[in-house]
């Protein structure tokens, strides 16, 4: 079976980021990228745009010292959307995660994402994290 | 939209749901099922088990009054995945919701749902519609 070339698309940009390539990363998500991060933490909100996300990542890999490490159980693809469901782990100040994300993205007119939602499957843990 | 097995399974548990035959639908869960909604209102939290899923589903239809429309916009499956991307549209009391749901599931052997995720794109939105 030919996988989607979303899926192929996804599978790149998850390895972009576990070796923190983000220069590589960017290519994969539009300039007016809608990200909403969920739950009741410190990052939680709506990021604006490519250059809010990037912060934003940038973020999350200062807070953790580079240790987030994303490994997807499953990617799914069509031309509209992609579904990832991934695992998530990471430490900081002691702390760890280990959570399981459903996240879905939608893919814009030029074939980037433009849009992203997800929610863990254990989010208290999640909201502890980066609380 | 994916014509996988499961994808077909989605398409007419959806229609069961449509046709308000709740039993037909929920014939394609398992027993034990974990039902996991984000955000902070009435729907909000992990449901465990049948029941629970129908009592959300209960409180659902209490608080659209019946009036909701749901639109399947994209069915993604593989052997042990399935999301369904919903276009949801309700109003109650003057108010009005219009957002769209990633709804994702694994699946055990059976290809029945035994855990979900609930993901709204817009999740203010939907706390303000059903706190």
């Amino acid at each position: 079976m030919t996988e989607h070339p979303g899926v192929e698309g996804a599978r790149a940009s998850i390895e972009a980021f576990n070796r923190g390539d983000l220069a590589t990363l960017r290519e994969f998500y539009a300039d007016d990228v809608v990200w909403h991060v969920g739950g009741t933490h410190g990052l939680s909100g709506d990021y604006r745009g490519r250059e809010e996300l990037f912060a934003y990542f940038e973020k999350v890999r200062d807070l953790t010292g580079g240790t987030i490490t994303l490994e997807p159980e499953a990617i799914l693809s069509s031309e509209d959307h992609t579904a990832i469901f991934m695992k998530v782990s990471g430490e900081r100040d002691g702390r760890t995660l280990d959570v399981t994300l459903a996240e879905a993205f939608a893919i814009g007119p030029d074939g980037r994402w433009n849009e992203f939602w997800s929610l863990a499957d254990d989010q208290d843990a999640v909201d502890a994290f980066w609380s | 939209m994916s014509d996988h097995p499961n994808a077909l399974r989605m398409r007419r548990a959806i229609e069961k749901f449509m046709a308000r035959d709740m039993e037909g639908f929920l014939a394609n869960f398992a027993d034990d099922v974990v039902w996991r909604t984000g955000g902070d209102n009435e729907l909000t939290g992990v449901r465990r088990g049948k029941d629970e899923v129908v009592q959300w589903f209960r409180t659902w239809d209490e608080k659209t009054g019946g009036s909701h429309v749901i639109e399947p916009l994209d069915v993604l499956a593989d052997d042990a995945h399935l999301v369904v991307f919903l276009g949801i549209k309700a109003e109650r009391d003057g108010a009005s919701l219009d957002v769209k749901v990633a709804n994702a599931f694994r699946l055990g052997p059976d290809g029945r749902f035994t855990e979900s995720w609930w993901l709204p794109d817009d999740q203010a939105a939907v706390d303000a519609f059903f706190s």
